[in-house]
């Protein structure tokens, strides 16, 4: 039987009905996993994984109810605890760091049946766009060697568009989901803010850290968002508002649907050559019912610099947890002082280290208003304008990036126009609401280009439902 | 407000409160990058914010009930310190 490319839905029908054991669909993807090591989308596989699939296939032999994602065999980005298991963040400093305890959505995810097959490669700490920022070697894009994964989640974006697994977990802090599912042409859906438990995920930027799904389809990422949904205990930001039945509305029809564009975006996209893209799709949900309204946000441009100041301030706070005593490797000897200094300095990456700098920067006394209170009071504005332009519409329409995925090394030595790249996906991260990219084309280059979906807040089932459409529908 | 120019004597305080040592080849390229960065960042110099609030985060305050949960045994939390003995971490010493 082929076993290539399966939706998590007939992987389970296939386990429920005894037709492939999950130790067979297991190994077809560890075949996969070797089969792309040069990809070096996958940083380890766990030694467990086959003993877990044995244990799945026992449950189903011996009947009686199974749960919802019995035998689906997934891989986690590297900064998703799972107890017992290295989770390094991509990071020198954590090489051999094991998990003392598994995050909720690992929890969640075992407790549903799945497999976990290994952790895939990211950007150090999930700071960057381009995958470059491991300290294990980037990771190159699925469809061209020369080209970057995208990031920082651009392992499991490779991972899932070369069938090393069906789904995978990552993360999305300012786009590190929606970017690399961009790039590599696969969905990846970035949930509101507060919508699924951070608890056992690696902080970065802790008001704006999201877990999500990237899967081949969208069905695909919702039966996986369904599960590690909800209100947690161990996540005081999560929230209790009720986890709608995703898959249930997903109604096959779009039509009378509100969809926003912004102007000051639209604008952008047609200096690129990528606009008939994004106007086939506009054409596509117009011929089929839907109202497509155009909108401004003046402040759009200014949401870019606001990201950076607020992630870079939180990401200097969170990364100072690191002083080589508690947890990590050490290096160095003598005063404290000496220990904190030589660990973070050797076992830290470039841009880590500028991140961290630049943090403290703008929370010094003397800038702090400048930056840091000037940064969030622009969050909060912006916050309300589109938190207003979603009560009016179903859904607002953006490009995922600025264009295809670009070569391995062409922006590693200019940071400013690394960041520029992610000046689509940001603004989600800063309002808080749920966005899908979902693949709709192909460049000049071939490669994948990326349109994002985004709605109001907990309004997840609204964008699975126009995804579901769209990728269905336009050619 | 008066900016002051990003300066290799800006970097090292900066590198100082970060507690992160740097050849003086790599202080001169971060000046450099940083520059860039901070230029970048002072774009939201150009947005008149005066009577916004910042209080609408992402964050929702929703505590729970303040009662004894499960947590970590001390042995998990010691796990992956690079030295721990009777319960503490080892850390160099630091009174005379």
């Amino acid at each position: 039987m082929d076993l290539g490319y399966l939706s998590v839905e007939k992987i389970v029908e296939l386990i429920r009905s005894r037709e492939v054991s999950c130790v067979e669909l297991t190994k077809h993807y560890l075949r996969n996993i070797d089969k792309y090591k040069d990809k070096n989308a996958v940083l380890e596989v766990f030694d467990d994984c086959l003993v877990r699939a044995n244990e799945i296939d026992k449950l189903v032999l011996a009947g009686g109810e199974l749960p919802s994602l019995v035998g689906v065999p997934i891989l986690i980005k590297d900064n998703i605890m799972y107890k017992g298991k290295i989770c390094s963040s991509a990071s020198k400093i954590l090489e051999n760091y094991r998990a003392e305890y598994s995050a909720t959505v690992i929890q969640k995810l075992l407790d549903a049946g799945v497999v976990i097959m290994g952790r895939t490669n990211m950007d150090e700490f999930a700071m960057g766009g381009s995958c470059e920022n491991s300290a294990f070697g980037p990771c190159k894009n699925a469809h061209d060697d020369s080209r970057v994964s995208g990031g920082s989640s651009g392992g499991s974006a490779v991972a899932v568009a070369l069938d090393m697994c069906a789904v995978a977990l990552g993360s999305d802090t300012g786009g590190s989901i929606r970017q690399p599912a961009s790039y590599n042409g696969v969905v990846g859906i970035k949930a509101t803010y507060g919508r699924v438990s951070r608890y056992g995920l690696m902080s970065y930027a802790s008001s704006l850290d999201t877990i999500g799904v990237l899967g081949r389809g969208v069905n695909d990422v919702a039966t996986v968002l369904q599960v590690i949904a909800g209100k947690d205990p161990h996540d005081h930001s999560t929230d209790s508002v009720d986890v709608d039945d995703y898959l249930s509305c997903i109604s096959g029809n779009i039509s009378g649907k509100k969809i926003a564009i912004i102007k000051e975006v639209q604008a952008l996209v047609e200096k690129t050559n990528y606009a008939h893209i994004y106007q086939k799709v506009i054409s596509f949900c117009q011929k089929h019912g839907a109202i497509v309204t155009e909108t401004s946000l003046p402040e759009y441009e200014k949401v870019l610099p606001t990201y950076y100041t607020i992630a870079m301030a939180e990401a200097s706070s969170n990364m100072s947890r690191f002083d080589g005593m508690r947890f990590g490797k050490t290096c160095g000897e003598g005063t404290l002082d000496n220990v904190y200094r030589t660990t973070r300095s050797k076992l830290l990456g470039k841009e880590v280290k500028r991140r961290i700098m630049l943090g403290n920067y703008v929370l010094s006394s003397k800038y702090y208003d400048e930056y840091y209170v000037r940064a969030r009071n622009i969050a909060s504005m912006v916050r309300e304008k589109v938190s207003r332009v979603l009560e009016e519409n179903d859904v607002i329409f953006m490009p995922t990036t600025y264009g295809e995925a670009f070569e391995l090394g062409s922006k590693t030595s200019d940071p400013v126009s690394m960041y520029i790249e992610d000046m689509f996906t940001v603004p989600i991260n800063i309002v808080g609401v749920p966005a899908i990219s979902i693949p709709v084309g192909r460049g000049s280059h071939g490669l994948p280009i990326g349109l994002q979906i985004l709605s109001k807040h907990f309004n997840e089932k609204e964008i699975f439902n126009m995804a579901d459409y769209i990728l269905k529908g336009v050619e | 407000m008066e900016k002051e120019n990003i300066t290799i004597e800006t970097i090292e305080k900066l590198a100082d409160l970060s507690r992160l040592d740097f050849s003086m080849e790599e202080k001169e390229k971060l000046t450099i990058e940083v520059s860039g960065i901070i230029e970048m960042l002072d774009k939201c110099a150009e947005v008149e914010t005066s009577g916004v609030s910042s209080l609408s985060c992402n964050m929702v305050e929703d505590l729970r009930e303040d009662v004894v949960g499960k947590s970590l045994s001390q042995e998990d939390a010691f796990l992956n310190a690079p030295i721990s003995k009777n319960g503490y971490y080892g850390v160099p010493r630091v009174v005379e």
